[in-house]
């Protein structure tokens, strides 16, 4: 089986595709509306041939009106919502897939 | 009390701060500087008075104070003032381009400024470009010198289309260095960089720095605090209610503190609501010479205000539009198209 990367080692090439141009800015417009919508810090990014998936902590409270606000379109490949269990039941993991053409 | 954060936010802080630029006079003048700074400015404010004003903002609940410029340590008087404000109960913050900061100056600075932070423009030929030859390489050997004496420093960087690139390099350097943050400023419309400036970011770039930032947060972890003065226009409208200004009823006599923050105190002794280079008709006090006593008469206590006006105004046009905004910078650029004189001016052009 495949070993998963680390998340540091993920964003870190990420961040540096973003500051070398190396992503289409309609890429770059789409994720950036996403994550602000979200607004939680993002815990896990995995890359895969379809795109990128994003995973967060969201609170309870705060789940419902975050996905009200999330634009559904062709480029949202799903999302995902895990509860945390009963070590905290007020915790939701989050998992947005987001369709990345090449 | 500290000085420090006060739990509940004014404006979009938790700490109620006062910037303050006793000079504009500064050993370099930089092409992006955003209040034009450089050797040729000659006026600063008295020691006394500027302690003067802190002692009445520290009374109005005020509790940082934030040196920038100019460069602070030209000023004569920044260690006298800086020891007074400290002795006020504030917690003192300095914005420096780092040079100035000999072992020294330091030893001057340890116990009394509690956080320092340095400004890097990017890579050394970048920085260098813009500040001088040899600038990077000296400002480096002054970080190292904070390092060495245990004062707490952050990294302060203008983001320009150039610098995108040098991002993750910056990232690595403060690290490396042990900076505490990283604070990230897209270059404004204003001082030096006015105007159709190409190096200035559009919207896709601050889509870019966005996500690049919110990287760079997981990338850091625990190691470095990434601050970045842009934020979603949606997040922004959302937290409309920060501003009390804008609701409350005439005659609120809350501490100044609560109803504007930050507040900028110029070289010439005039306080500003919440950014440097607002228009004029924004001043909050006129001066030295507008000394009315302890408490500021701000108009804000009594009805209308310039400033409710203004941030209503701003968050109305704001609502019209997407992505992200440099809510400060976004305030300054307005305050001055509310203008009647250039609105008039542009009506004619048109």
């Amino acid at each position: 089986m495949e070993e998963k990367i680390d998340v540091r080692t993920v964003a870190s090439a990420f961040s540096r595709r973003l500051a070398a141009h190396s992503v289409k800015d309609d890429v770059v417009e789409m994720l950036a509306k996403r994550v602000a919508a979200i607004g939680a810090k993002p815990i896990d990014i995995d890359v895969c041939q379809y795109g990128v998936c994003i995973d967060y902590w969201i609170p309870r409270k705060n789940l419902g009106e975050l996905l009200n606000r999330m634009e559904v379109d062709y480029t949202l490949g799903g999302i995902k919502v895990f509860p945390k269990g009963i070590l905290n039941p007020d915790a939701f993991l989050v998992s947005v897939e987001h369709h990345v053409r090449r | 009390m500290n000085g420090d954060k006060d739990g509940r936010a004014s404006g979009f802080l938790h700490s109620r701060v006062v910037q303050v630029h006793p000079t504009l006079r500064c050993n370099l003048a930089c092409s992006h500087c955003y209040s034009s700074s450089g050797p040729d400015a000659t006026h600063e404010l008295p020691p006394e008075t500027l302690i003067a004003m802190l002692a009445r903002l520290r009374a109005e609940g005020y509790g940082v104070v934030s040196f920038s410029g100019g460069e602070p340590l030209v000023y004569r008087g920044f260690s006298e003032v800086a020891h007074a404000a400290r002795e006020l109960g504030y917690r003192v913050n300095l914005i420096s381009n780092g040079l100035l900061l000999s072992p020294g100056r330091i030893d001057q600075l340890a116990g009394v400024v509690s956080r320092v932070g340095v400004s890097i423009d990017g890579s050394e030929p970048v920085h260098d470009r813009i500040r001088g030859p040899g600038t990077f390489a000296r400002t480096t050997r002054r970080l190292a010198h904070l390092r060495e004496r245990g004062i707490v420093f952050g990294i302060a960087h203008c983001v320009t289309r150039e610098s995108i690139a040098d991002l993750p390099w910056l990232l690595e350097y403060c690290i490396e260095q042990g900076a505490s943050l990283l604070q990230l400023h897209p270059l404004a419309a204003v001082g030096r960089a006015a105007g159709d400036d190409p190096r200035r970011l559009r919207a896709v770039d601050l889509a870019r720095l966005y996500l690049i930032a919110r990287l760079f947060e997981v990338e850091a972890g625990d190691a470095l605090q990434i601050q970045l003065d842009l934020a979603p226009i949606e997040q922004v409208l959302a937290s409309r209610d920060r501003y009390p200004v804008l609701a409350e009823p005439a005659g609120d006599r809350r501490p100044l503190a609560e109803l504007v923050n930050p507040v900028v105190l110029d070289e010439h002794g005039r306080l500003w609501p919440l950014a440097h280079g607002l228009a004029g008709t924004q001043r909050i006090v006129d001066g030295p010479a507008d000394d009315g006593g302890a408490a500021i008469d701000y108009p804000v206590r009594s009805g209308a205000a310039p400033l409710r006006r203004l941030l209503s105004a701003a968050f109305d046009r704001l609502a019209e539009q997407a992505g992200f905004v440099d809510w400060y910078a976004y305030l300054v650029a307005h305050s001055h198209a509310l203008n009647p004189l250039r609105i008039a001016a542009e009506l004619e052009v048109g």
